[in-house]
């Protein structure tokens, strides 16, 4: 294992954030976009500020959830 | 010639990408932190599917014939039950990410995260799909408790 060469991934909170949660509502794209550019900016948004977003996504996640259980049941 | 070339190397770049994201082509240790947060994640996602189509039994149950797709939804989120246990998801999801986050920059070597690190967030998300798991088993007994 300490000869195998690692494939660089780096994949910091917004980038899982990003691929677990597509498609992403308009507000939430837009408060992703907003860290980014905080990040890239030099002046990387605080460990609260990620899980406030975080939180925030995992709602809209919960109530998709919830639709795909709908449409499971075949309820349109 | 030239925009043959740009496309090869999109193609390339594309390719390279869809690789690396499914875990293709990356070294074991990577694959071993995949596969265990891929069983991780798609144990509790049962679990939340199986409690979510509970609910919507329930919702259809109390309903009536005039269930549409909108109103099941209303009274799913407005239900406690459904509110506890997605806010035990909530902090589950949060736990989960950061232990992918953690795995996946330790894996990169281009930071280093110590072992005890990322076991810490291993642990404190299983942690959190067991609470969630547990709470969807006291509704659904079928469901499988994470430990």
């Amino acid at each position: 294992m300490a000869n195998e060469t690692p494939v660089p991934l780096p994949l910091p909170m917004w980038a899982v954030l990003f691929q677990a949660a597509l498609p992403l509502s308009v507000d939430l794209f837009t408060s992703l976009m907003e860290l980014f550019r905080q990040d890239s900016a030099g002046t990387p948004p605080t460990p609260d500020a990620w899980n406030e977003l975080a939180v925030e996504w995992a709602s809209v996640s919960n109530e998709q959830k919830a639709r795909e259980a709908i449409a499971r049941s075949g309820l349109k | 010639m030239k925009r043959a070339f740009a496309v090869l190397i999109f193609s390339i770049c594309l390719l390279s990408y869809a690789i690396v994201s499914t875990g293709c082509g990356s070294t074991k240790t990577q694959r071993v932190l995949y596969e265990t947060t891929d069983s991780l994640g798609r144990a509790a996602d049962t679990a939340t599917d199986k409690f979510n189509d509970w609910m919507v039994t329930r919702a259809r149950a109390e309903l009536g014939t005039s269930a549409t797709a909108d109103s099941v939804l209303a009274w799913m989120t407005s239900n406690k039950a459904w509110k506890d246990v997605m806010e035990k998801r909530s902090a589950y999801l949060l736990a989960f990410n950061a232990w992918c986050s953690a795995n996946a920059i330790a894996a990169s070597g281009t930071n280093v995260v110590s072992a005890v690190q990322t076991s810490g967030f291993r642990d404190a998300a299983i942690r959190a799909a067991s609470d969630l798991t547990m709470m969807i088993a006291s509704y659904v007994p079928s469901v499988q408790i994470i430990k």
